[in-house]
């Protein structure tokens, strides 16, 4: 697939920017990094500094928040809206052991 | 006891509490409740402060959830039945513990998650620990310097405006668990415990015994991994 000129001028800016600061690839390590636990302000500055300028890594950054959105819901039984349930069995075997340990 | 504690502040609550405000406000959109905080304590059967239902009810009112709640973390589901059971048991041995600061649900999961945590290191005791590399399907999308590659596209493809009220529905529950269950099993370890269990980073690395710099890169990959999972199962054009 050809590209446009409207991709490949952004392309070569972020090409020409990887020479000088941190390219999108250490840029995503960052952004992880930076939903667990404060980073230096230097490493800081570099994300919203790229980020500013590249549209890709503002959207990995936007997606991984969403991403721990989602993983919030999921995790939720009430929202999962899983159909597992405890088998028959696990269910008699529950129901029993509960009695015999509430004698 | 600490190992009997409720659980007080739901997952959703816990992890808002942790985004900047402007993150807030972007997720606010997506979850019109003003309370999600107090959502896990709301619900139907929650006993009344007063005390705890019949044990012999438990099975019936909270099996299902704490079965639930437990398989989404371990994904093996007689792990989990054994996790609900431990729960339960270990629930009657404490009952007259409890002294109702609240709901019976609250108090149940607050156990089973201290169960779930134990399950996490115990197994990571019995593996070997391995580091996890990038691998070329992740480390592919960036060219020679690092920019994402842009012929063909590979960077992140645009969710759409309405993604984040997409991720309430059943398919993308879907998505995520396969997704999930595709990742090597310690970045999925560490993906759950970090945003599942909004668990503390110090705390996931000791219960996974693994070295800070090994813990961001199993979640950095995770991350990564997942995001182009679900872009390529969840949200197909």
């Amino acid at each position: 697939m050809a590209m446009n000129i409207a991709q490949k001028v952004p392309y070569a800016m972020m090409r020409l920017m990887a020479r000088m600061m941190p390219p999108c690839k250490e840029i995503a390590a960052l952004v992880s990094g930076s939903m667990d636990h404060q980073l230096p302000l230097r490493q800081r500055l570099s994300i919203r500094l790229h980020v500013m300028m590249c549209s890709l890594c503002r959207r990995y950054e936007k997606q991984l928040h969403l991403l721990r959105l989602g993983a919030s819901h999921y995790a939720e039984p009430e929202k999962n809206m899983m159909e597992e349930s405890l088998s028959k069995e696990a269910r008699l075997r529950l129901e029993k052991a509960l009695a015999d340990s509430a004698k | 006891m600490n190992a009997f504690g409720c659980a007080t502040r739901s997952i959703a609550g816990e992890i808002a509490f942790r985004f900047r405000p402007e993150a807030i406000a972007f997720f606010a959109m997506a979850d019109k409740s003003p309370a999600i905080a107090s959502r896990m304590d709301s619900s139907a059967e929650a006993a009344s402060s007063a005390g705890l239902s019949d044990p012999r009810q438990w099975v019936e009112l909270h099996g299902d959830y704490l079965f639930r709640y437990a398989l989404i973390r371990v994904r093996n589901a007689t792990m989990a039945e054994d996790l609900a059971q431990e729960t339960l048991l270990a629930a009657l041995q404490a009952k007259d513990r409890f002294i109702g600061d609240c709901s019976e649900r609250g108090w149940l999961t607050g156990i089973l998650r201290h169960k779930v945590l134990d399950h996490f290191r115990q197994q990571s005791q019995e593996r070997i620990s391995q580091t996890e590399s990038m691998p070329e399907e992740l480390e592919g999308r960036f060219d020679d310097v690092g920019v994402w590659k842009h012929d063909p596209p590979l960077g992140p493809n645009e969710w759409g405006e309405d993604a984040a009220a997409q991720m309430q529905r059943k398919e993308f529950m879907a998505a995520l668990r396969q997704c999930l269950d595709k990742l090597p099993r310690r970045c999925a370890d560490a993906f759950i415990l970090r945003e599942m269990e909004a668990t503390e980073s110090g705390k996931i690395q000791e219960l996974l015994g693994v070295s800070a710099s090994n813990f961001w890169v199993l979640l950095h990959r995770a991350r990564m991994q997942l995001r182009l999972c679900l872009e390529q199962n969840w949200l197909k054009p």
